[in-house]
């Protein structure tokens, strides 16, 4: 009998322990599917949880010490960049992108705007290496990181011994990411059935559902994968997205589907940021003058909306903004960060 | 009386592995027509002259066999071999030194599984200079230097071939037959690799494409055993 009971033990221990990903730092509704990113292999700990939001916002991570993480992912802008068409870099440079929002990393396979980066722990290397974003290398970032006591001690606590490697920089970068996970909108309060939706919010819901919910899928508001929907091409920038990076023809105008959480901070929207506002995008989508070869065959299908569906839907729409994200003091800017020595 | 006999030997097997096992060693030895790379050593080669600068290449999955069969799989999931670090660097491995072994299989690069892990620590931490940073992947075979017929800039080349992505994989599986029971040394015959490439038009691969494949190929030849 007792065997019974330890064997019980046992199994219900291996089940737990294989639901890592359910940590008190990473907690999310269970109306969510499970997540992508594969926690066993980076276990959240708020030491180093903790270490990832100082590198986030420490401009150390740049060639001149100017240009943070959060220069261009601003909490305040559902972590990406208001106010530009296309992100700045170091010494006033203009980079060829609009800064993505970043929340609900977990659930991504693909990163960049492209899919050019495979794992959410290497992301940063992309613009920490960009001659234009932070214009830097990781090699000597350990250099300039492994001189200061105040990194010392956090890598210490961290991982136990003040080693300081780029596997280590990168997992706590990766751990802090993956706390900013975005759930806590009015369509998540519908959803638990604690709020409801105004008849405005409603309707839109419903043309949501039959026009945007393929590519824009609740409840993260993106199926993550890549799509042509259209744009042309900006002559000045000459993006092709992911057909850029593979050179076929068949992966030309392929963009990541961003999703549609928080849109209300984070503007401008499409990869070059080229639309200002949610008016602007939803008539891109009315007009349907598209001649792309591989455009994706869901905007076809779209039904032309009349002013008062774009409406609702925009009501809809803003019913994804989370202000409890972007107002989130464990994830804005730590005030830690001014007492390390220069 | 059983158990306590079992429990026993559980204790040994757990706490006394370096009685059963020691190390034993591959070693790799960097060649330019048979004989020690020298870097920056002027090499003449049919109507060129060229020198390496710089070599650097990540083995893994190192299997033994004895036959067909599998006796001993290496679990680091990959080591760098850097010719500017150590002339002929040796990997050792926790192994019965009484095995019986005649073949031996590795990667020349790093498969896609493990290109998909995340950032991973060790010869494969991303601060080694053979991770690409703007389309994430290992640089599995790195060689720059000079050739006389280079069309580049300073009659320069550079060959970083990588890609762990269908259609333009890198990752070379290299399979050796070995004399019974010798140790195990390895010999790379850069000169192999360079006289299959037309150095006058072919000098910068730096991105997963044909031409990488084409050379990983090269590379995978270019393997020996003495």
């Amino acid at each position: 009998m007792k065997g019974i009971y330890i064997q019980f033990f046992i199994s219900l221990s291996i089940l737990l322990g294989f639901n890592l990903y359910d940590s008190p730092y990473f907690k999310y509704p269970d109306y969510f599917p499970k997540p992508f990113y594969q926690f066993e292999n980076n276990i959240l700990d708020s030491n180093k949880i903790k270490l990832g939001r100082m590198l986030f916002y420490d401009p150390i991570l740049s060639s001149d010490n100017t240009i943070s993480c959060a220069s261009c992912h601003s909490p305040y802008n559902a972590f990406s960049h208001s106010d530009h068409q296309l992100s700045h870099g170091i010494n006033d440079q203009i980079g060829k992108r609009n800064a993505p929002a970043l929340f609900n990393l977990a659930w991504q396979k693909k990163f960049m705007w492209d899919g050019s980066i495979n794992h959410l722990d290497v992301q940063p290397l992309a613009p920490i290496s960009h001659s234009k974003e932070m214009n830097e290398n990781i090699q000597n970032i350990i250099l300039k990181i492994s001189k200061s006591n105040f990194y010392k001690k956090l890598y210490n606590k961290s991982f136990g011994d003040s080693l300081i490697t780029g596997e280590r920089t990168l997992k706590a970068l990766a751990q802090f990411q993956l706390t900013l996970v975005s759930c806590n909108s009015k369509f998540d309060y519908v959803k638990q059935g604690i709020n409801s939706f105004t008849k405005k919010e409603k309707l839109g819901y419903q043309i949501f559902l039959k026009n945007c919910n393929i590519c824009h899928q609740e409840p993260l508001f993106s199926t993550y994968q890549f799509a042509n929907n259209g744009l042309t091409v900006d002559s000045t920038l000459k993006d092709y997205g992911k057909g850029s990076l593979t050179m076929q023809s068949k992966d030309s105008l392929l963009f990541k589907i961003p999703s549609l959480r928080n849109l209300s901070y984070s503007s401008p929207y499409m990869h070059d940021g080229r639309f200002k506002t949610l008016h602007q995008v939803i008539n891109h989508y009315n007009n349907k003058k598209y001649n792309h070869k591989n455009l994706s065959p869901e905007i076809l299908e779209l039904k032309s909306l009349n002013n008062n569906e774009v409406v609702n839907l925009i009501s809809f729409l803003k019913t994804l903004d989370d202000s409890s994200f972007i107002y989130n003091k464990i994830t804005r800017f730590p005030i830690l960060l001014l007492s390390k020595e220069n | 009386m059983k158990k306590k006999i079992f429990k026993k030997w559980f204790f040994l097997f757990i706490f006394s592995p370096k009685i059963l096992f020691s190390q034993f060693q591959i070693c790799f030895h960097n060649q330019f027509l048979n004989s020690e790379l020298i870097l920056d050593k002027k090499y003449a080669m049919s109507n060129d002259s060229i020198s390496i600068s710089s070599l650097n290449y990540y083995v893994s999955k190192i299997s033994i066999f004895n036959d067909s069969n599998l006796i001993y799989e290496d679990r680091k999931l990959g080591h760098l071999i850097s010719h500017e670090i150590n002339q002929s660097p040796c990997i050792k491995l926790e192994c019965d030194q009484k095995i019986k072994f005649n073949r031996i299989s590795f990667n020349l690069g790093i498969d896609s599984v493990t290109h998909i892990k995340g950032v991973l620590g060790g010869d494969l931490d991303p601060t080694k200079g053979m991770y690409w940073t703007w389309n994430s992947g290992y640089i599995n075979f790195k060689i720059e230097g000079y050739s006389s017929r280079s069309s580049g800039k300073n009659h320069l080349f550079q060959f970083h071939i990588g890609g762990y992505q269908f259609p333009f994989n890198s990752c070379q599986k290299i399979d050796l037959t070995l004399k019974r029971n010798s140790t195990i040394d390895i010999y790379f015959d850069v000169f192999n690799v360079l006289n299959g490439i037309n150095l006058q038009e072919n000098y910068q691969i730096m991105r997963p494409c044909k031409s990488a494949v084409e050379i990983a190929n090269l590379s995978k030849n270019a393997f020996y055993i003495e």
